[in-house]
């Protein structure tokens, strides 16, 4: 079927669930039968609804999934904003450190100095990158380190009596931000108010101005921003958010454009937080785990959240949480954060050191113009012709004259053995197709996928709406599923 | 270096008409920065590195002992660490192509499953941060699905995760209050709590097993609360409880969450973790997160995908019911390996070895001389002791003879109990416990 075969086929598996597959309960020969619990009927249930199925057969079922599924690891995804680039096999295996995994976080601190020590250090480099005073590793993903620094934004001003219905109740956020933005604000208990883009695709100055006052309590905005600009207005930004008494939120999902060239600090953000699952490379695992420091001001350090790592080379331990800090805001999850995922992130740093970051976002940038050059006459841009690490393109004129949406080239990429880009979003741009190359692409990988791009605009519609053919599923109607919620296995076999 | 040479990025833009010393012009001279961190290693000397560093610590497997407190350490089975390794899974992101991300979708969909069932409750999603800040969103959304705004949450729930629930619900006007714990059975004083109620309470909050090892009286919380019509949210903590003991569904709670972890990965230090979270089907639209579903493709075979979008901040924005993004899928997959390589027996075996070798510590040390303080109430794997004398001093002990005897109370809670909190579970080895029993003996 497809034109420009590159011999790509997905594994097709018509594999059951596990609870096709449950057999009904056997015994075990892991542990023993019937151990003497003590407790009584009524707090004891008949039985947990876990399939039982032969061991060879679940590895078998979940190496089939693995099969249906897609990677970094398998091919291109250049998924635009998730900074999907080739995950560290080094770090994987440090992750799985049996110092690591069986360190618990209720240990003395004298028994867990080497953890501490290695948080402590990357909060260290984090801090350094980011250009800011103070770090806290203990948000799970960006949106948590979004929600905490909201959190201590009010915190802030709450303690300097500001905060009320006409006082820093607000949180100024561009159209184009990421959706994580206002729905964090919102879940820290601001209003929000959204402002549209220039015709430039930046900040609007006059909107801004016209947005900010002494309700304002925080400006969020990411830099370069979802379209792949650098907002070059960024002094000017930082200075009118700071004049009206405001502070200004770097949302460092875009931070792999940047390193080494300039940082949150140097623009003048207050508070920043740092998505390590993209920039730092850690795998995203199907959705997640990540994680999602926040680095802050001396000004809002004491906000923070507890427990702090402190390091006192005098003292004995030299690692100590602090949990005694008053005008912290608390936590937002157990313990100290997504451990694993830190270490992994570590590990990146230390294997690429300032140079290599700095060389790293070098490449990303120049891979994200060259697909833009190569395809900007089939698939145009808006804004100005220099991109950073990502850009959003549009199939708005593929729609008009062929009738080929954003979606249908998304999934006729995947005929190619190759990730769609992601789509819709930023919503100010119709049609739009958000390409992130990322570094770790080679020239041949760009030009396959650029080649993939440009066949489609000149395919035969029906065949690009019809995509894709060579997945081990056709398209998928994702209307029905949200028409008939078919949530749990249970729920599929009832009616 | 892996990449290639820095020669062919700048033939490569060259070829499309670019200036490679122009890619940063658009950057102003003022905001430019270097960065200032070591140099790059190569990955044998990070490793070493990494490793000594890490060899610093004391694990629970260099020094074994008692330690839970919202962290366990379970047996994994080989299959969930093997299966981890698949790049496939490992490398992909949230899978909004359904068609190349099938795999994903249905083990996602087996999980909700699992969820839903473990914590018998109708619906549930793709799993949130951790157990403690899954509890948080569902005091959040009993806020949004019912009335009022005071969030009732026991005295002894950790420190920590009430933080936690306060910082979740305070942006919707929510105030977190303690209900006082009962001094005889370290658990939920009921009639304290139904004194407490109003029409402002919006949601009773508790967990089961709670901080101090005790079941709480959950059809009796559940009763009260629905009757003053509030909502009932409850967290499992230890989520291996519920191989044996029923899920908060069935007391009647309206939202219930889990932590994960004890079934996905070993403790980490406390994290990457899992939070389980389902409901009822009528709250279903208001729930928080990522949502599989279950369709067809247009060959009428049978489909996965996300679904219920339209609650989520990338469509719905301000008016989301969460701002969850990434989440744990990961993890969540690695939770339905190991609950499919156990089996309903090898789950409901686990749980039980846990409860009955918890239960024998339990009445080793009572023998021994320890103080329970609530020997009368139910167990899970975990428990409450006291010793005579000075408590550190005899950690201490028990450290010297190569056992950690469980953690102070008042660090698993963040206040004050003069207790030691102890957990059995099957990892933990025999003469550990018999240790622990000896240095009982000692200073008694
Ligand atoms: C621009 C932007 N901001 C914020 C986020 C939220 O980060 P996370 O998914 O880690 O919660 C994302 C992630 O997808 C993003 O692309």
């Amino acid at each position: 079927m497809p034109d420009e075969d590159r011999g790509f086929r997905q594994a097709y598996w018509d594999e059951p669930t596990l609870f096709d597959l449950d057999e009904g309960p056997q015994p075990s020969d892991q542990f023993p039968e019937g151990a003497d619990h003590g407790l009584p009927e009524d707090l004891t249930r008949e039985d947990a609804g876990v399939p039982t199925v032969m061991r060879s057969r679940v590895t078998r079922h979940f190496t089939r999934l693995a099969q249906m599924t897609y990677g970094v690891d398998t091919g291109t995804y250049p998924l635009g904003s998730c900074t999907m680039k080739y995950n560290a096999k080094a770090a994987e295996l440090l992750a799985q450190d049996e110092g690591l995994l069986h360190a618990h976080p209720l240990q003395r601190e004298e028994d867990v100095q080497g953890i501490l020590e290695l948080l402590y250090d990357l909060g260290d480099r984090l801090r350094e990158i980011a250009g800011l005073d103070a770090v806290t590793l203990q948000p799970a993903a960006g949106a948590q380190g979004e929600f905490v620094a909201m959190r201590m934004v009010r915190a802030y001003f709450e303690d300097r009596g500001e905060l009320g219905e006409d006082s820093r109740c607000e949180v100024v956020i561009p159209d184009s931000a990421h959706g994580t933005n206002p729905a964090s604000a919102a879940m820290a208990g601001f209003d929000v108010l959204e402002i549209p883009s220039g015709d430039d695709g930046c900040v609007d100055l006059s909107a801004l101005e016209d947005a900010l006052s002494e309700r304002t309590a925080a400006f969020m905005l990411t830099n370069p921003n979802t379209l792949g600009l650098f907002e070059q207005n960024v002094e000017k930004i930082a200075e009118m958010v700071h004049d009206v008494g405001a502070k200004l939120y770097y949302d460092g999902a875009n931070l792999n454009a940047i390193l080494g060239v300039t940082s949150p600090g140097a623009m003048g953000f207050d508070l920043a937080h740092f998505n390590v699952h993209k920039t730092f490379a850690t795998p995203h695992g199907g959705g997640g785990p990540g994680a999602g420091p926040v680095a802050c001001t001396d000004e809002l350090e004491p906000y923070l959240p507890v427990p702090r790592i402190t390091r006192d080379p005098e003292a004995e331990p030299e690692h100590r949480l602090d949990w005694e800090r008053e005008d912290s805001i608390g936590a937002v999850r157990g313990f100290h954060g997504n451990v694993g995922v830190l270490v992994r992130a570590a590990a990146y740093i230390l294997m690429h050191g300032s140079d290599g970051l700095a060389d790293n976002t070098r490449r990303a940038v120049a891979n994200a113009n060259y697909v833009h050059q190569r395809i900007k006459d089939a698939y145009p841009a808006p804004g100005g012709d220099l991109k950073k690490h990502e850009f959003v393109a549009s199939a708005a004129d593929l729609e008009e004259t062929k009738g080929i949406t954003a979606k249908d080239v998304a999934k006729r990429l995947l005929d190619h053995g190759i990730h769609a880009p992601q789509t819709y979003w930023p919503m100010v741009v119709d049609e739009a197709l958000m390409i992130e190359p990322t570094e770790t692409e080679s020239r041949e990988e760009l030009d396959a996928f650029v080649d993939a791009l440009l066949s489609i605009a000149d395919e035969d519609p029906e065949t690009v709406t019809s995509a894709p053919h060579t997945t081990a599923l056709s398209r998928v109607d994702d209307v029905g599923a949200a028409r008939n919620p078919i949530l749990t296995w249970d729920q599929a076999n009832d009616e | 270096m892996h990449l290639p040479e820095a020669g062919q990025i700048d033939d490569m833009l060259a070829d499309v008409g670019l200036d490679a010393e122009q890619l940063f012009s658009d950057v102003p001279q003022p905001v430019r920065r270097r960065l200032d961190i070591p140099e790059g290693k190569p990955d044998r000397e990070v490793e070493q590195e990494i490793t000594s560093t890490l060899a610093e610590n004391t694990t629970v497997q260099e020094r074994p002992g008692l330690l839970g407190g919202g962290s366990y350490d379970h047996w994994i089975p080989p299959e969930t660490r093997f299966l981890s390794t698949r790049g496939e899974l490992l490398t992909s992101y949230t899978p909004y192509q359904a068609e190349i991300n099938q795999g994903l979708l249905q083990a996602l969909f087996e999980f909700q499953t699992l969820s839903a069932r473990l914590l018998e409750l109708d619906v549930a999603n793709n799993g949130l941060y951790d157990g403690a800040s899954a509890a948080g969103e569902a005091c959040l959304m009993a806020l949004r699905v019912g009335r009022g705004t005071r969030v009732l949450v026991p005295e002894h729930l950790p420190d920590q995760r009430a933080s936690i629930v306060e910082n979740y619900v305070d942006g919707a006007g929510g105030t977190i209050e303690r209900i006082p714990t009962d001094p005889a059975t370290g658990t939920v004083d009921v009639d304290a709590l139904q004194a407490m109620l109003d029409d402002d309470v919006g949601c009773v909050h508790v967990e089961n097993p709670n901080a101090l090892g005790c079941l709480e009286p959950m059809d009796a919380i559940g009763d009260v609360t629905d009757d003053a019509g509030a909502t009932f949210t409850a967290n499992v903590p230890e989520v291996t409880a519920l191989g044996l003991l029923h899920g908060p569904g069935h007391h009647g709670a309206d939202i219930a969450t889990a932590e994960g972890q004890p079934l996905a990965l070993p403790p980490s230090y406390g994290g990457p973790s899992l939070g389980l979270f389902a409901a009822r089907k009528k709250h279903l639209r208001k729930m928080p997160g990522r949502i599989t579903g279950k369709t067809e493709d247009e060959d009428e075979r049978d489909a996965y995908c996300l679904t219920l979008q339209t609650r989520e901040q990338h469509i719905r924005r301000s008016r989301a019911t969460s701002n969850i993004c990434t989440n744990q899928s990961f993890l969540a997959l690695m939770f339905t390996v190991t609950l499919g390589t156990l089996g309903e027996t090898g789950f409901r075996n686990m749980a039980e070895t846990n409860a009955a070798r918890a239960r024998q510590a339990r009445q080793r040390l009572a023998e021994a001389g320890a103080e329970i303080p609530y020997a009368d109430s139910h167990h899970y794997n975990e428990f409450l002791f006291e010793v005579p004398g000075d408590r550190d001093l005899f950690l201490q002990r028990a450290r010297e003879r190569g056992v950690e005897a469980g953690i102070p109370a008042e660090r698993v809670l963040g206040h004050g109990h003069d207790g030691i909190v102890a957990c059995v579970t099957e990892t933990v080895p025999d003469d550990a416990i018999d240790t622990v029993v000896e240095t009982v003996q000692e200073v008694v």
